[in-house]
């Protein structure tokens, strides 16, 4: 079970041929998009391999701090770039409740869901710390996303709807209460979807990772279904508290829509 | 009951005084864009002059809370939104947005009658006409009782 193929170099490189593929697909059919293509592998490659000699580093040498900071560095990339998807698009308000829900919502969830459920010792253990936090991270960050995407169209597209509710004498938050629910819908679907699916349509990253890895499927099951579970937690922690703050931005303090 | 004293909105507005009484009809006329709508928006706080002030009963409007406001002082909209739901939806709907219980079907149809809205209650209110759309949202607002 522990013997584990290493890849060698020879072996990554044959799995470049997907890309090749995929870039004489899309230049047959003349969609333009190899550039990105070319460059999101090579960024891909390159990150990856430098986060890998970061975390062999980081395991060796295991240190409060440098765990913190690369969580906190994992908010921050994540904080990034859901404000520059939506360049222009958010008031500095709403941008303002973006960070505070995203750093509130993922740290509270990995904190308890390594302290309380797993409880490693000591808390700062990376090896633990880093992989969790990224997955709770990145599936908040695409919560997020979908969140804000959702709010800013429905308070567009449904502005007359709300302006209707305030003049029949609703508080804002009674005027956006049915944006505010379908937002929350949209926001945590793809991660009802995934819960739904897993196991039968495909085995989760983690898991297939702990198993190729060695663990015995039964340890890696245990560990998916808790860590499914956090990022339930912590993707709808984060939604419901940007859209908690969030909807007030759209309002003066005299209740108008701005 | 309302005064408006050396009101501006943006580069919109620039009202002479205006006094607004009690159980008198008051119409505004001018060009579009003039701001008249500006005006019954400013009398229900759905917006705030830049500069002057908005009495309603002898009180500054900015010392006034707004929701509370806008529940004694309903204003009807020119193109009322309509909700996407049954017209009884759609009537109690405002009554739910001001924390009241709605009143049984034969009340509402009273009122339904009242605005010569020959509909069921369970209608689809988005298939309405812009006339139909109208009289409902008057409807829904009878319903609330207002002040103003």
């Amino acid at each position: 079970m522990n013997d584990i193929i290493d890849l060698g170099f020879l072996q990554v490189s044959l799995a470049y041929i997907c890309v090749l593929l995929v870039i004489a697909i899309v230049r047959i059919r003349g969609i333009r998009r190899e550039r990105e293509i070319v460059i999101s592998s090579i960024r891909m490659t390159l990150q990856l391999i430098l986060v890998g000699y970061i975390l062999v580093y980081v395991f060796d040498n295991p240190n409060p701090l440098a765990t913190v900071a690369i969580v906190v560095v994992m908010v921050a990339f994540a904080i990034y770039t859901i404000l520059n998807r939506f360049k222009g698009k958010m008031s500095s308000a709403l941008k303002r409740v973006v960070v505070f829900s995203m750093s509130f919502g993922t740290l509270s969830c990995i904190a308890y869901f390594l302290v309380v459920v797993v409880r490693i010792s000591p808390w700062y253990e990376p090896q633990y710390v880093v992989p969790v936090a990224g997955m709770l991270i990145g599936n908040s960050m695409t919560g997020i996303s979908l969140g804000v995407h959702s709010l800013l169209d429905g308070m567009t597209t449904r502005r007359h709807m709300v302006e209707e509710a305030l003049l029949l004498g609703a508080t804002p938050k009674a005027a956006t209460r049915e944006i505010i629910n379908n937002t929350f819908d949209a926001a945590i679907m793809p991660t009802i979807n995934s819960m739904i699916g897993m196991g039968i349509v495909f085995l989760p990253g983690m898991m297939t990772g702990q198993i190729l890895s060695g663990t015995v499927p039964t340890t890696a099951i245990a560990y998916q279904i808790a860590i499914m579970l956090g990022i339930l937690g912590a993707v709808a922690l984060t939604i419901i508290t940007m859209l908690q703050l969030g909807y007030t931005t759209f309002f003066n303090k005299e209740d108008q829509l701005r | 009951m309302f005064e408006l004293i050396g009101v501006r909105y943006g580069s919109i507005l620039d009202l002479p005084d205006l006094e607004i009484r009690e159980k008198q009809v008051t119409s505004l006329t001018g060009p579009s864009g003039s701001g008249k709508t500006s005006v019954l928006r400013m009398l229900n706080k759905m917006i705030s002059p830049t500069i002057g002030k908005v009495l309603f009963r002898g009180v500054d409007l900015r010392e006034l809370n707004a929701v509370n406001h806008r529940r004694r002082a309903v204003m009807l909209s020119q193109e009322p939104a309509v909700f996407e739901k049954t017209i009884r939806d759609n009537l109690h709907a405002g009554l739910l947005f001001q924390d009241k219980k709605p009143p049984p079907d034969q009340a509402l149809k009273k009122v339904l009658e009242k605005v010569g809205l020959e509909k069921s209650l369970d209608d689809d209110a988005l298939r309405l006409s812009d006339g139909e759309r109208q009289r409902l949202a008057l409807a829904r607002v009878i319903l609330l009782d207002p002040d103003v």
